[in-house]
């Protein structure tokens, strides 16, 4: 394809800049970059250091931080205590980020502005039910849950600055931390536990709560997936005899924990096991493709009714967890951030009115609930990655509370822990990833984006309101059509829009300037784990030599890695393909569902290749796919989530 | 019809002899990818069927005008394997299959092509996987122009309601911007260029050929008035 580029703005040809440097927010945008940033490379480690925490300083308008495109190293060393010890510096820096972003983009405003789009949408009497219903798809927190407090912004201070409180006492009774047993060795005991436990299953008896409690406090942190520590290190009789319940689920739920939802459908006892133990009775699809026999193909629409019946009966399920639940089979919450964000909060009402049995440790029975939560939600939908990444965090955190702590104590450590992950891993992300690709737009720019992203629609919101004059192009596909949803709150902004469909991608790419993805989750490889469509958009976009910018949260990266979009991926109701909301001329397809030669395929994600990303926006600043497992490795392992 | 056949056989003698070689008859056998409905590609594909040959289809159901799920449907009732996905799944879904076959609405003189919108889209995913992206069209569809801007000299803009209802965007009509230009537009192409570096190959009825070569067919079927610009004598 010839580059169809004739002139771009050129930066002062005097001064050559090797990598990307962000210009300083103060200087007009077609000045060149800071010169001053090309020194932040040298002193970054000692400035690492005395600033804390890297990604946040990098926010201040003076270039002497590191520039955002740069990984700021961790912080290993010292830092073994879990509860990393640079917070209380990092709270009034963290004020002074928030103040500054305050006033030029509120949440205040966001929820004043989308509760008229929400009633507007009921009048108007939207067609889908999912238009109907809160604009789910949009923004993470505003839009779902109506329940915020108003004085939204001055809860995340109090509850920064109440946090940081209580981490302070904590390191004073922080149990010591012993070496992490060799594998060998707690496989070796996990296996004569398992051993004992069957012999001694007609028992029943309790397991003594302070001998576990004891022993805990001197184990190593715990992976994701095996048994809680306190069993490693007692008598195999004694562990084993546990009560049959609790047991089961962690047991069991350590098949589904490890890596997340990703039981192989096509394994028929596997099957048949998880679905005497779900709570969800889900009827799978009569016609089922081929290709994806490893992954769940359920008919839709027959759960809900039925789990609607039960909803005052349902014992083991906390009746929050539950209507969360419901609200993502019937898709009132879509997205991967809202619906991360409303399983938290219904974990945190579950953690606030949980008490422990007696005879119970709080961790484990507590872990136990979590999972049986968890499970109870996949079979509603499939788990994404960043609502794993979460359970994975809770648990830890779970894991590591001291057992001298009083239960009341212990739930409002958890509860605020909690709190701190939304507001730090989602919101406070989200805004500095606003801040950063904000920085990539300019006056008479074309942003195309595909579907509808929380965080890229923050992006464009806030650009408008820095007066900056572009134009979007929302590029939508069937059959969620998410893009129009986010064409009306754009209009409904002031933006002018262009909306098209994925077909006319080629046509209409020709004027665009530049790409903004969103993404569901970016793996170590650098595929980026997205919308299906998203590759799509990419490749022609990469054909046209347009950059893409994918805007993604750090904590939604994954060590995992994926080649193409079959290996795993998430089947939808096929339904929906057949049917053509509001064309009622498209019924080619009705009543064909039965046929056995037809069968419809609906699939809601596919993986990007990262050679037609050109930068991930992300928290931790502007990166290049490659260092995304540089991300994870050093960020978001078990003790270092910062 | 008579042209179908033809074209049919010269596409599985060339696929014959590397059966042969393989010495294997299929079994799930080729997968094949279509876009839209081309009543050649149905022909093409039922003729294929009757032959014995087995293979599976994959249909993109080609919006706005959704005709993949007609053509789903009607190949389903004779007998093929067919799949229906949307769009957006080209991309995922191309990496399983081993061939793409098309119906186009025109051949340019260079070899590019026009066909449905959306299509450009299934090449450029073809290119990447390296699937040849194979065109069935009749001499019929050859043109003696050139490409010159194809997306907007060679387009037709069809009416936003196929992708818009208008009930549910009424109201967003009226908006406008400072400069009075209405705020909310609606892009909806009815064609889509493909250029002959994408294009594997030509099946027509009087054989395959290259891209490169569709020129010159054009000196068979057209006058050389057509094809040649003479400048009218200044009077």
């Amino acid at each position: 394809m010839d580059p169809r580029r004739a002139s771009r703005t050129v930066s002062d040809p005097k001064i050559r800049q090797v990598g990307f440097f962000a210009p300083s927010p103060d200087r007009s945008f077609s000045g060149p970059p800071d010169p001053i940033s090309t020194s932040t490379s040298t002193p970054n480690p000692a400035a690492a250091n005395t600033s804390s925490p890297p990604p946040i300083s990098d926010l201040s308008p003076s270039g002497n931080s590191l520039s955002p495109v740069m990984i700021p190293p961790p912080r290993h060393s010292s830092d073994t205590t879990y509860r990393p010890v640079p917070f209380p510096p990092a709270s009034p820096l963290r004020r002074d980020t928030l103040s500054l972003t305050v006033g030029s983009y509120n949440n205040n405003n966001i929820i004043i502005s989308s509760s008229p789009t929400a009633s507007f949408y009921d009048e108007s009497k939207g067609i889908t039910v999912k238009a109907s219903s809160v604009p789910a798809s949009g923004l993470t927190t505003v839009s779902v849950v109506k329940t915020l407090p108003p004085g939204f912004t001055e809860t995340i201070v109090e509850k920064v600055g109440g946090s940081v409180e209580m981490q302070n006492d904590l390191p004073a009774n922080s149990k010591p931390l012993k070496e992490r047993t060799s594998k060998a060795e707690r496989r070796a005991l996990q296996e004569a536990q398992r051993a004992a436990k069957a012999a001694a299953k007609a028992e029943g008896s309790k397991l003594p709560a302070t001998t576990s409690g004891a022993v805990a406090s001197a184990n190593a942190k715990p992976s994701k997936a095996t048994k809680p520590p306190s069993q490693k290190n007692d008598s195999a009789t004694v562990a084993s005899s546990e009560k049959k319940g609790s047991d089961r689920p962690p047991e069991k739920d350590r098949k589904k924990d490890a890596p997340h939802p990703r039981m192989q459908y096509d394994d028929k006892s596997r099957v048949e096991k998880a679905k005497r133990r779900a709570v969800v009775k889900q009827t799978e699809a009569r016609n089922r493709v081929e290709l994806f026999r490893h992954l769940p193909q359920y008919e839709h629409g027959t759960q809900l009714p039925d789990l609607e019946s039960k909803f005052f009966q349902l014992d083991p399920v906390h009746p929050v967890v539950y209507k969360v639940g419901l609200q993502y089979i019937s898709g009132d919450i879509a997205g991967g951030n809202a619906r991360c964000i409303a399983m938290l909060q219904a974990f945190q009402e579950a953690i606030k009115d949980y008490s422990t049995p007696d005879e119970k440790t709080l961790t484990r029975d507590l872990t136990a609930k979590i999972n049986s939560y968890v499970s109870f939600l996949n079979e509603c939908r499939p788990l994404s990655i960043s609502m794993g990444n979460a359970i994975r965090f809770l648990k830890n955190r779970i894991a590591k509370l001291p057992l001298t702590l009083s239960e009341s104590e212990a739930k409002a450590f958890l509860q605020s822990d909690i709190e701190q992950f939304i507001n730090e891993k989602i919101i406070l992300a989200d805004k500095v990833i606003v801040k950063h690709a904000v920085t990539k737009i300019r006056d008479g720019d074309v942003l195309l984006t595909f579907g509808s992203s929380s965080a890229v629609e923050m992006i464009l919101l806030h650009a408008h309101e820095l007066g900056k004059q572009f134009r979007v192009v929302i590029v939508d596909s069937r059959p969620k059509l998410e893009g129009q949803l986010l064409l009306r709150r754009l209009v409904g902004k002031g933006l002018s829009c262009t909306y098209a469909n994925i077909n006319a991608v080629s046509y209409i790419m020709h004027e665009v300037t530049r790409v903004f993805l969103g993404a569901s989750s970016v793996l170590s490889n650098g595929t980026v784990y997205s919308r299906v469509g998203t590759a799509c958009v990419a490749m022609v976009a990469h054909e046209f030599r347009v950059p893409v910018l994918v805007c993604c949260e750090a904590y939604k990266f994954h060590e995992r890695v994926q080649l193409d979009s079959i290996c795993s991926n998430e089947l939808g109701d096929p339904d929906a393909i057949s049917k053509v909301p509001g064309r009622e001329d498209i019924n080619y397809l009705d009543g064909c569902t039965n046929s056995e030669n037809l069968q419809l395929l609906n699939l809601i994600y596919d993986a990007t290749p990262s050679d037609y990303v050109s930068m991930i926006v992300t928290d931790y600043g502007m990166v290049p796919p490659t260092s995304v497992p540089v991300i994870v490795r050093e960020y978001c392992r078990d003790q270092v989530w910062i | 019809m008579i042209e179908f056949q033809r074209s049919l056989e010269w596409f599985w003698f060339l696929r014959l002899r590397r059966v042969a070689l393989t010495g294997t008859s299929n079994e799930a056998g080729e997968v094949i990818l279509t876009f839209g409905r081309s009543r050649t590609v149905k022909e093409f594909l039922c003729a294929a069927k009757e032959k014995n040959r087995s293979f599976g289809l994959f249909v993109a159901e080609g919006a706005p005008k959704y005709q993949g799920h007609l053509l789903a449907k009607e190949l389903a009732a004779r007998g093929l394997q067919t799949t229906v996905i949307t769009d957006s799944a080209v991309f995922a879904m191309i990496s399983r299959v081993n061939m793409v076959i098309v119906g186009v609405h025109a051949v340019m003189a260079n070899g590019g092509v026009i066909g449905p919108v959306g299509l450009n889209m299934v090449a450029l995913a073809a290119r990447k996987h390296a699937v040849p992206f194979v065109v069935v069209t009749g001499t019929h569809k050859l043109c003696p122009l050139y490409p010159n801007n194809p997306e907007v000299s060679l387009n037709e803009m069809r009416s936003p309601s196929e992708v818009l209802l208008f009930e549910e965007f009424s109201d967003c009509m009226d908006y406008r911007i400072g400069t009075g230009a209405p705020q909310l537009h609606v892009v909806n192409p009815a064609f889509d260029y493909v250029p002959p570096e994408l294009v594997s190959l030509f099946i027509t009825d009087i054989g395959g050929y290259y891209p490169s070569y569709m020129y010159r067919l054009i000196a068979d079927y057209y006058s050389s008035d057509d094809v040649v610009i003479q400048q009218k004598p200044a009077s």
